[in-house]
């Protein structure tokens, strides 16, 4: 199992009148290749559960394992990091560095990477994010788009050889189309490389069509761990806690409930844009 | 990171009649407090103005540990002011510890300059703890308005103190977010030689300085667009005006503060 967490709860400013409870008894463990969504509204947990994955928070109760080994007991936090690559929220916002090569070759600098393989991994990272390596390399990551930017953050995690990528809402405050630049390079990772990836969001459009597997968080307790037209079937215990089914799926729901015969578990515009129009024929026919 | 457990400085939401009192008046009377503390020669006074805080604290509904945790960051002063005085006052000598020679004097002097201090410290934070700092920006506004003739920038500078302590959460958190994306690239804060650490911190300074910029900048944008020009015809929301209670408790406690005074001259 390369991620497993075992009745994890934690609080934050434990044992002051400020405490607050952000996640209780979450059991969850993650294998190799897969792609997981995380969703939940805002404030359900989403982001403190992810830094339990290597070990920036420590549970106040229950253990994490990443390769079998408990965090902080058989493996240093340190080298969870390397193992569970995490981008943060407007990853952006941590860049520092004169230049493109070196803000993304600080992660494996850290991991004392002789500077040979720095460069391969610096190019290898730019290139999986689709940043051309020679023209970006001496860049100031400062005078890049914001699309750009944060695609070079990912990159700067990318290089740290990560075996699993946590990304928090890597979409969110980019245009259409750097959004879908960020998605279409995170599926490509997933395929080519196997890279087991966790999205968080808050967006089920975005996630349902990506992952395999989708875990609702809310309130700091998981509400559902499945697959995701399991999960969609539901939607009116979603609509509750304040999230949506794709809309796609809504609209295929609401033509399913007029007894017209259209498959239930389909994500994607373009997709669903065909079976209507077969439909259309049909009838018309 | 651990969290921030200074409370010098922090306000403590109440409502007594020490907070409802004019923030003015309680400038004023911390500023007649501390020359009170200065010009008191005995620890009889001390004792008056010790007594008269307490009533502060207690009428203020403070929490007693509040305060001494405000002065948690002064031990080490305070220990060091009484060793000094401690080891270098002549005069009768009551301990001899080898070449050491402890003085009837030492002990005094160290014990009267450990009471000033602690006095003076907590104070002045039953200021800041009874003050919010909206509120003690716009007395310390009132109180320079005064020294505008002589080109003093009173609105600018109580806006400017606005501003910085409006922004010091918002720049902890951000601080605490740079450094976990950091350390989740590998960065190590916490050990190597004094040398190793100061450089560590570049990955942390660069981006917290270039959010704040943008802050600023961002700040700066919203300001002008709903036409803020400083302080020229501004008026307020919140006017401040001296009632009958402001006046009476300010007296009350101008007097008790003489009375500290005198008892202790002597």
């Amino acid at each position: 199992m390369l991620l497993e967490l075992e009745d994890v709860s934690f609080t934050y400013m434990e044992r002051t009148p400020l405490a607050q409870t952000a996640l209780r008894n979450i059991s969850v463990s993650i294998q190799e290749g897969e792609f997981i969504g995380l969703i939940g509204p805002t404030g359900s947990g989403k982001s403190t559960l992810i830094q339990h994955f290597n070990g920036l928070l420590i549970p106040t109760q229950g253990k994490v394992f990443v390769e079998d080994k408990e965090v902080g007991v058989e493996i240093k936090p340190a080298e969870a990091r390397q193992k569970i690559g995490l981008v943060f929220q407007f990853p952006e916002n941590q860049l520092f560095e004169e230049s493109v090569f070196g803000d993304v070759a600080f992660g494996p600098r850290n991991l004392g990477c002789s500077e040979e393989e720095i460069e391969v991994r610096v190019k290898k990272s730019l290139e999986f994010v689709g940043l051309d390596y020679d023209s970006f390399k001496n860049r100031s990551p400062f005078s890049l788009s914001g699309g750009e930017m944060r695609r070079v953050a990912i990159a700067g995690v990318l290089a740290m050889e990560p075996k699993m990528l946590v990304l928090d809402e890597p979409t969110s405050g980019l245009d259409s189309q750097g959004r879908e630049e960020i998605l279409s390079r995170l599926e490509h990772l997933h395929h080519t490389e196997s890279l087991t990836i966790v999205l968080v969001s808050h967006d089920m459009d975005e996630v349902a069509h990506l992952a395999d597997r989708l875990i609702v968080l809310n309130e700091g307790h998981i509400l559902f761990d499945d697959e995701p037209r399991r999960i969609f079937s539901q939607a009116q215990k979603l609509r509750e806690i304040g999230l949506d089914i794709p809309r796609v799926t809504s609209l295929f729901m609401s033509l399913i409930d007029r007894g017209m015969k259209v498959p239930f578990s389909l994500f994607e515009v373009e997709q669903a844009a065909d079976v209507i129009l077969d439909l259309f024929g049909e009838m018309v026919r | 990171m651990k969290a921030l457990r200074v409370t010098v400085g922090q306000y403590f939401p109440a409502e007594s009649p020490i907070h409802h009192l004019d923030p003015r008046v309680k400038i004023c009377l911390t500023m007649l407090l501390m020359v009170a503390i200065f010009m008191v020669k005995s620890f009889t006074g001390f004792a008056a103005l010790g007594l008269l805080l307490c009533l502060v604290v207690y009428v203020g509904q403070l929490p007693w540990s509040w305060i001494l945790r405000g002065l948690k960051p002064l031990r080490y002063i305070l220990l060091f002011t009484l060793v000094m005085h401690l080891l270098f006052t002549p005069g009768l000598v009551i301990l001899l510890l080898g070449p050491l020679r402890i003085t009837q004097e030492g002990l005094q002097n160290g014990l009267f300059f450990c009471a000033r201090l602690v006095l003076l410290v907590s104070g002045t934070s039953l200021l800041t703890f009874t003050t919010t700092p909206i509120e003690l920006t716009d007395g310390i506004e009132y109180l320079l308005s005064p020294f505008r003739r002589f080109k003093v920038p009173a609105h600018e500078l109580a806006m400017m103190m606005t501003i910085a302590l409006r922004f010091i959460p918002t720049l902890l958190v951000e601080t605490e977010k740079i450094m976990k994306a950091q350390m989740a690239r590998g960065a190590d804060f916490e050990s190597g030689n004094i040398f190793r650490r100061a450089r560590s911190l570049v990955p942390l300074l660069v981006p917290l300085f270039v959010d704040v910029f943008r802050r600023a900048d961002e700040l700066a944008l919203a300001m002008e667009s709903r036409c803020y020009r400083g302080g020229e015809g501004r008026t307020r929301m919140r006017a401040l005006r001296m009632e009958g209670k402001d006046w009476l408790m300010g007296m009350a406690t101008v007097v008790l503060l003489v009375l500290a005074i005198l008892v202790g001259r002597f």
